[in-house]
């Protein structure tokens, strides 16, 4: 099969110029989509790991008997969305955590906050203060802290995934942007030429897919060295996940699969793209 | 030129401008009769090669009709004006000529535009090159040929498909006599093929050797018969 092209397209600055733009963006949007992918592990353990938050009732006067709130709180808790199990945490092993500060309490005991361990439903995030505000109307004074994983490490791992996965797809239309632009570069370059062509009888399908098969050579070795450059970051954020600072985890065979298949996506968008501004441009020119 | 044969191009007060500009032509009417072999003369700037290019499909008149293998060309669709073109060979003053590629893709390219094998492109393309003293450099460049070579490559383009019409604008002007003559003897043969032929061209000696059948074209107005043609050889 004949693949040389009639139009001077290969071989020259801009063929070269679209060849390396598309392997940098090949390579950063398969670093975003390997970033995305490891924080997606990531939320995918988290949700393994229920994250615990603490309620801490004001202490009560000395001397003064129990007043129902803690039944009142755990109530409101068992009924909330997204609670898994929540407990009292005796006085006596309130007393023994705070030990080590206050040291062992002997004759009149110090005032100390009546504790409650609330455990959330895997993979759920609630913000400790949204707890406190719907338990401050029933006992004010309530405090609300995160004790466990989840919470803070979940954000941020959907927050990567989310910003990566953006960057991905933001890259990829850069893909499409780039080749259609230096595909309208082209055609008014080669005008002369594409004139000639059609006074042989060429019509729109014979030009277009001489920026098609362009394109794709084009993507399709800009796509390999993308790929290629990308393979030691991605080996090392493999091997060593806390690169990411704990917000994302080593890809699973899925995750790279995806990845191999970016410089396959890129190709058939680069080819697509050509395509389409090849036709519009033919129109345009009449 | 007598009534018997079918007319394959016909012009009817065609008129052209450029960019709604100059009128470049006026109330041309031509008929060109299937297998016939003409010049068209004239002046420099006298519009041959614009007409050339209504003929080929490359300008559409401003004004008149333009009726090419019987479809007129002001209505033509792109794709239908597509397949007509590969029915005209245009041998182009400039040559037009692709650098980038060798002399046969050069040669071959109307074929494979128009969806000839591989097999069928090299069966026409190196025989034709041969017969023009060319086959020695069917891997050359373009760029690397003389102008007198250049303009066989660029005439064997245009003959190449065996076209039912073939415009030529001004084709031996950079040969020396024995390749101008091969490449008339070409074109003649071509034309006894049944290809109509017309020749826009200013040597006086091809011009003596046509006798009744010049055309001539001055201030975008044509005139034929017999003072055209020994005004033309004067």
């Amino acid at each position: 099969m004949r693949v040389a092209l009639d139009l001077p397209l290969e071989g020259t600055p801009s063929s070269r110029f679209l060849a390396g733009l598309l392997a940098c963006l090949t390579g950063l949007c398969v670093l975003a989509l390997a970033i995305a992918a490891g924080a997606q592990a990531r939320l995918g353990e988290l949700a393994r790991y229920p994250a615990m938050v603490s309620v801490a009732l004001p202490p009560l006067e000395p001397g003064m008997p129990p007043s129902g709130e803690q039944e009142t709180i755990l109530g409101l808790l068992r009924h909330m969305p997204g609670i898994a199990f929540a407990a009292p945490v005796p006085e006596s092993e309130v007393a023994r955590l705070v030990e080590p500060w206050l040291g062992r309490q002997e004759g009149a005991p110090l005032p100390l906050p009546r504790l409650i361990d609330v455990t959330l439903v895997g993979g759920v995030e609630i913000a400790p203060a949204a707890i406190e505000r719907a338990l401050q109307e029933a006992v004010p004074g309530i405090s609300v802290g995160a004790t466990g994983t989840g919470g803070r490490g979940l954000a941020s791992a959907r927050m990567l995934r989310d910003v990566a996965a953006a960057a991905g797809l933001v890259l990829l239309a850069g893909y499409a942007a780039a080749t259609a632009w230096l595909t309208r570069l082209s055609l008014d370059l080669h005008a002369r030429t594409i004139e000639l062509l059609r006074m042989m009888g060429a019509g729109e399908r014979y030009v277009t897919s001489q920026y098609e098969t362009h394109a794709l050579k084009a993507a399709l070795q800009g796509g390999l060295a993308g790929l290629s450059g990308a393979f030691l970051p991605l080996l090392a954020f493999q091997y060593m996940p806390g690169l990411a600072g704990g917000t994302a985890a080593p890809l699973g065979e899925g995750a790279w699969l995806l990845l191999a298949s970016v410089p396959l996506a890129g190709t058939m968008l680069a080819t697509l793209s050509a395509r389409l501004a090849a036709r519009r441009g033919l129109r345009q020119l009449g | 030129m007598n009534g018997g044969q079918a007319v394959i191009a016909r012009l009817e007060g065609v008129g052209l401008r450029y960019g709604g500009g100059r009128e470049v032509l006026r109330g041309v009417d031509l008929a060109l009769e299937a297998g016939s072999f003409q010049f068209l003369a004239g002046p420099s700037g006298a519009g041959k090669s614009s007409l050339l290019g209504i003929l080929a499909l490359g300008h559409q008149p401003t004004d008149g009709r333009a009726v090419i293998f019987g479809r007129d060309c002001n209505r033509l669709e792109p794709a239908e004006a597509g397949l007509l073109r590969r029915r005209i060979g245009v041998i182009f003053q400039d040559l037009r000529l692709l650098d980038h590629q060798s002399v046969f893709d050069n040669v071959a390219l109307p074929l494979r535009i128009a969806g000839a094998g591989e097999e069928q492109v090299a069966a026409m393309v190196s025989p034709l090159l041969g017969w023009l003293g060319l086959s020695e450099m069917l891997e050359e460049s373009p760029a690397h040929l003389s102008l007198g070579q250049r303009q066989l490559v660029a005439a064997a383009r245009a003959v190449v498909t065996r076209p039912g019409l073939l415009l030529a604008d001004e084709p031996t002007s950079s040969l020396d006599p024995t390749l101008a003559r091969r490449l008339m003897q070409l074109l003649r043969r071509l034309g006894g093929l049944g290809t109509t032929v017309l020749i826009a061209t200013h040597q006086h000696e091809l011009l003596a050797e046509a006798g009744q059948r010049v055309l001539w074209l001055e201030g975008g107005r044509l005139q034929q018969g017999p003072q055209e043609a020994a005004r033309a050889c004067a």
